[in-house]
């Protein structure tokens, strides 16, 4: 990122001071984040203003409920995008409904939990960087498939469709790409 | 804990966040019960977070923070003069015995739901647009049961509330079931509490008897 070399346990010490009330740390996190989370949000089809919203209602997020995020459980990129998800996909049905969208409808709780202590976080920030290294190191096709499933939202059959690969490949992309994954995944979530 | 589960191609759409609408709500509420599921939900989250690491940016304009900080200045007077209320506390009452995905659809109460239809098969359809779905919410008394059908799509369920059991087994609270159009089946409700469920539905029955 502008960030691709900023630790986990460096974005957990910027949660600390979200917790805090520091707005610095707030606009660090923010400079880090926000230009992946207006890609996110253009790349599942807003506008630049709409994606600009959502970039301000997932800040407002993390500064609201900062003290509920448990950095045992999820790296702090991945909070970030369960909120992005989660946000545009109240922007999506508010915009189809015209419908007054409560906050968090969909699950994020189980990355909250009552206040955990920052405590330094050398495994999960091993974990963390060596996920990513993983990712990194999928062949471009099967990161290709990924992408386009978790940032632009389409669905096996448009992949399939637009890539003009026969559904049965693109499902084994995904599920080969996952199951790379799945080894380090299963270490950190089962234990 | 639920013992029939959604498979990990759903949970996977659902965790990146490609299920919008009726089968999202659905998967919700399956989800927010079952432990099994909330573990691989939460890797394929994973997987997404350290994507959003890697996507290639695009900048938002040069004063979003300004308008961030000028929306924090806001909140902070706000709360100063109401006092700080916490939305989530509000909205995760614990004195509602609705799933919480689904309490912006439904009275605080399972009980007070005001039901439509016959005592035998009673419906509460739920108020969200969908065009390829139909989702409602089933109460079927104890000892009452569906008429023998099947489907002419997909039929998604969460069972809320007691349980049933059909040709292919026996199902409680949180239990997620798909049928298709290759799956005839005759539910009948288990004893106990009422039978209530979540249904969501791509095409209409088809009786066969």
């Amino acid at each position: 990122m502008a960030g691709s070399d900023v630790t986990n346990k460096e974005l957990i010490r910027l949660i600390g001071g979200i917790r805090n009330k520091d707005r610095r740390s707030l606009e660090q996190l923010f400079n880090l984040f926000a230009p992946r989370l207006q890609a996110y949000a253009i790349a599942r089809g807003c506008q630049p203003n709409e994606a600009e919203d959502i970039v301000q209602e997932v800040m407002l997020a993390v500064w609201q409920k900062s003290h509920l995020f448990d950095i045992e459980k999820a790296s702090v990129s991945t909070w970030l995008f369960t909120l992005v998800r989660n946000k545009r996909i109240d922007f999506y049905r508010k915009e189809k409904s015209g419908a007054i969208i409560s906050h968090d409808l969909w699950q994020e709780k189980i990355h909250e939990a009552s206040g955990t202590a920052l405590e330094d976080e050398n495994q999960n920030d091993l974990d963390s960087k060596n996920l990513r290294i993983m990712i990194n190191n999928i062949p471009p096709e099967q990161r290709q498939v990924l992408y386009k499933m978790y940032f632009e939202g389409k669905s096996h059959i448009e992949i399939s469709k637009e890539m003009s690969l026969p559904l049965g490949t693109v499902k084994s992309r995904i599920r080969l790409a996952i199951s790379k994954l799945e080894h380090k995944l299963k270490d950190k979530l089962y234990g | 804990m639920a013992s029939s589960h959604p498979n990990d191609d759903l949970i996977l759409e659902f965790a990146s966040g490609n299920l919008e609408s009726s089968i999202g709500l659905l998967m919700a509420c399956h989800i927010d019960t079952c432990e099994q599921c909330q573990k691989k939900m939460a890797a394929f989250e994973e997987v997404g977070g350290k994507l959003l690491e890697t996507i290639e940016v695009s900048m938002p304009s040069s004063n979003l923070f300004e308008r961030i900080e000028a929306q924090l200045d806001a909140l902070e007077e706000s709360e100063a003069s109401i006092g700080s209320i916490d939305p989530l506390a509000a909205l995760d009452s614990t004195h509602s015995d609705v799933p919480a995905p689904l309490r912006e659809f439904l009275p605080a109460q399972m009980s007070h739901i005001e039901w439509e239809g016959s005592s035998e098969l009673r419906r509460k359809p739920l108020d969200m647009i969908d065009t390829d779905f139909q989702i409602a919410l089933f109460e079927m008394p104890v000892g009452g049961s569906i008429t023998e059908h099947t489907h002419d799509g997909d039929e998604y369920v969460v069972v809320l509330q007691g349980g049933y059991q059909d040709q292919s087994g026996s199902y409680g609270v949180g239990d997620f079931i798909f049928s298709d159009s290759t799956v005839t089946h005759h539910p009948k409700s288990l004893p106990g509490l009422n039978c209530i469920f979540l249904s969501v539905l791509s095409g209409p029955l088809k009786f066969t008897t």
